[in-house]
């Protein structure tokens, strides 16, 4: 199975053809998945499917396509350069806010020692995949929650920046349900974070994906209003 | 299998860097990250499995990767796409008037 990854990564990178190296990706990714099932981890088999096999050769074949629409290579006169008033305020508050996020991301990597299972599932065997399940799964979807956010806060605020996104309302659509079930999954995260520990720094926590979630929201709808048509 | 993981963990990781290295297009060199990293999953992998059982901690780790992965290719995509739009060309070796 290894050996056959392998010659299948060859394939991708060999496929010089973006168009066909989506395809070429997207059963690369398959490949990598049935060798995650075989290795008895089927919740990344899982995720690879969904993110190997359709969500990135499908973000390329979209990237495509609006390449092509954007037309072939007619030189565009630069953007000129707005200086606004603002603009260094508007850098010190980006390092504010990422130095905050960073803060609270250490100090979510420092407490992970300890963050035990909870009470009734400690020292009973038959539950240590739950506690594993509940406690630190908990743990780490809610930074995965916090990468996905972050990028597509980032994607929100270029498009709408740039506000040529004549990207169809279908794909908008799309994200923003992307979108509403990663905030779902971030909210029964931080509901699951309040249930099983106590103290300050999970409600924190809870506050945090609650708020990165209502912004992620609020910014793609601020992305999708401001489509010129 | 556990073995051998760490070489092919290896050359999925220089193969990509090679692809990305000699890439042609915004989107190639994309896909080629991809390939990169699916390296650190060969090496995860290996890393879990044990002589018994394997180790959930490490497949949750494993899950972390891919999504970030996902997330990442898309945000570089959405770059690719704006270079594209500013600058009228997909060649990673020629960007144009598109500066760091």
């Amino acid at each position: 199975m290894l050996a056959l990854v392998s010659v299948a990564a060859v394939a991708v990178v060999l496929t010089r053809d973006p168009g066909r190296q989506a395809y070429v990706a997207a059963g690369y990714g398959f490949l990598l998945a049935l060798l995650f099932f075989g290795s008895r981890a089927p919740g990344a088999a899982i995720a690879e499917l969904i993110a190997g096999v359709v969500v990135v050769p499908g973000l390329a074949l979209m990237a495509l396509a609006k390449m092509a629409a954007q037309g072939p290579a007619e030189i565009r006169a630069p953007d000129p350069v707005r200086r606004p008033a603002g603009k260094m305020f508007h850098r010190v508050l980006f390092l504010v806010g990422a130095a905050v996020c960073v803060s609270i991301l250490m100090r979510g990597i420092s407490a992970i020692p300890q963050i035990r299972p909870a009470p009734e599932l400690q020292g009973n065997p038959a539950n240590a995949v739950a506690a594993v399940a509940f406690d630190y799964r908990a743990f780490d979807t809610m930074i995965v929650v916090f990468i996905l956010l972050g990028c597509g806060i980032a994607v929100a605020l270029l498009f709408h920046k740039h506000p040529a996104a004549d990207l169809p309302q279908a794909t908008v659509g799309i994200g923003a349900g992307g979108y509403i079930a990663v905030g779902a999954v971030g909210l029964l995260t931080a509901t699951a974070f309040l249930s099983n520990f106590s103290g300050a720094f999970p409600a924190l926590l809870g506050l945090a994906v609650t708020l990165a979630v209502a912004g992620g929201l609020a910014l793609l709808f601020l992305a999708f209003r401001s489509e010129p048509r | 299998m556990t073995a051998y993981a760490p070489f092919f963990a290896a050359w999925l990781f220089l193969l990509g860097l090679f692809g990305v290295v000699t890439s042609r297009h915004w989107v190639h060199l994309i896909l080629c990250l991809t390939v990169t990293q699916s390296g650190t999953y060969v090496l995860l992998l290996a890393v879990a499995a044990r002589p018994d059982a394997t180790d959930p901690l490490i497949h949750a780790l494993m899950m972390v990767d891919v999504v970030g992965e996902a997330a990442i290719a898309g945000l570089l995509l959405a770059l690719a796409v704006l270079a594209h739009q500013r600058s009228g060309k997909s060649d990673p070796r020629h960007p144009g008037n598109v500066r760091g």
